[in-house]
């Protein structure tokens, strides 16, 4: 065999190893066809999946809380200006300086040493 | 087999693909440089486009020059992406037994096709054995008719510098 029919005989062994025609063929008419009922059955789903997530938002969105208002709120500090309420830390501070408005002492109700004793 | 099965491709005559089978394949073992199971992804892939009519042969040029010309572009896009994602793995119980033994004379053929830079394989591969014109070779790997000729020259002479094959080729 000369090296041109060698050459020849080595993409010919290539050739050879081919696997079947039909199998591969049908595979890739299943292939094909399982693509296009994708496409014919998932366009309808994906397109009622995004109306629903849209309306849920809606939804969503519309029974949403107010914000609550801010300190800064014109019609609050008016409400405030105009009857008796004071905040309550205001005057439980006046009564007793050593509790917190909770009326809990912070600071223990001792008397201070008087100052010869704390010399050495 | 009906005549009917490629709607899509209507061009085609089924029985003309089959008889391209084999060869097909063996254009897609060079093209992936001797992967089976890569060449047979790529020709079942190439086979998807013709079935979708997604490849559509129009009958301008011949239905193996067309396939042939599918099947590499299938295999450029997958080299592309192989590129990015898949390391290059060497088989090196092969290596060391390729040292160890010298091969025969077919072997060392096939073994020095097999080292060819892939263009020049590719080049070889049709005009040699597809026996296929400068014209149809070039269509079929997107290059120039001068740089078919350049390629098909330098596997000439690194095949024949390395086999010290006479000048059959």
């Amino acid at each position: 065999m000369t090296d041109d029919e060698q050459i020849k005989a080595h993409f010919r062994a290539q050739d050879e190893q081919a696997p079947d025609f039909e199998t591969m063929f049908k595979r890739a008419h299943a292939g094909t066809a399982h693509t296009s009922r994708l496409r014919q059955h998932a366009w309808p789903g994906l397109a009622a999946a995004a109306l629903l997530l849209l309306v849920l938002g809606l939804q969503v969105f519309r029974q949403a809380p107010e914000p609550m208002p801010s300190g800064d709120d014109p019609m609050m500090r008016q409400l405030f200006a105009s009857s008796h309420w004071r905040a309550p830390s205001d005057t439980l501070l006046k009564m007793s300086p050593t509790m917190n408005i909770w009326g809990v002492p912070t600071l223990p109700d001792v008397a201070p040493r008087p100052a010869e004793e704390n010399q050495p | 087999m009906r005549s009917d099965d490629l709607p899509n491709n209507p061009n085609i005559p089924v029985a003309e693909l089959m008889a391209l089978h084999p060869a097909a394949f063996g254009w897609c073992r060079t093209l992936v440089g001797q992967r089976d199971d890569q060449a047979e992804d790529l020709l079942q892939h190439a086979y998807a486009l013709v079935v979708s009519g997604e490849a559509r042969f129009d009958g301008r040029s011949s239905l193996q020059t067309w396939l042939f010309g599918v099947l590499k572009n299938v295999a450029r896009q997958q080299a592309r992406r192989d590129k990015r994602w898949n390391p290059v793995v060497v088989d090196l119980e092969t290596l060391v037994a390729e040292k160890a033994d010298p091969p025969d004379r077919a072997q060392g053929i096939s073994a020095s096709i097999n080292e060819l830079p892939q263009r020049q394989r590719e080049v070889l591969h049709l005009l040699v054995y597809r026996e296929c014109t400068l014209e149809e070779c070039a269509r079929i790997i997107g290059i120039s008719v001068g740089s078919v000729r350049t390629h098909y020259h330098r596997a000439k002479s690194t095949l024949q510098k390395r086999l010290k094959l006479g000048d059959e080729l």
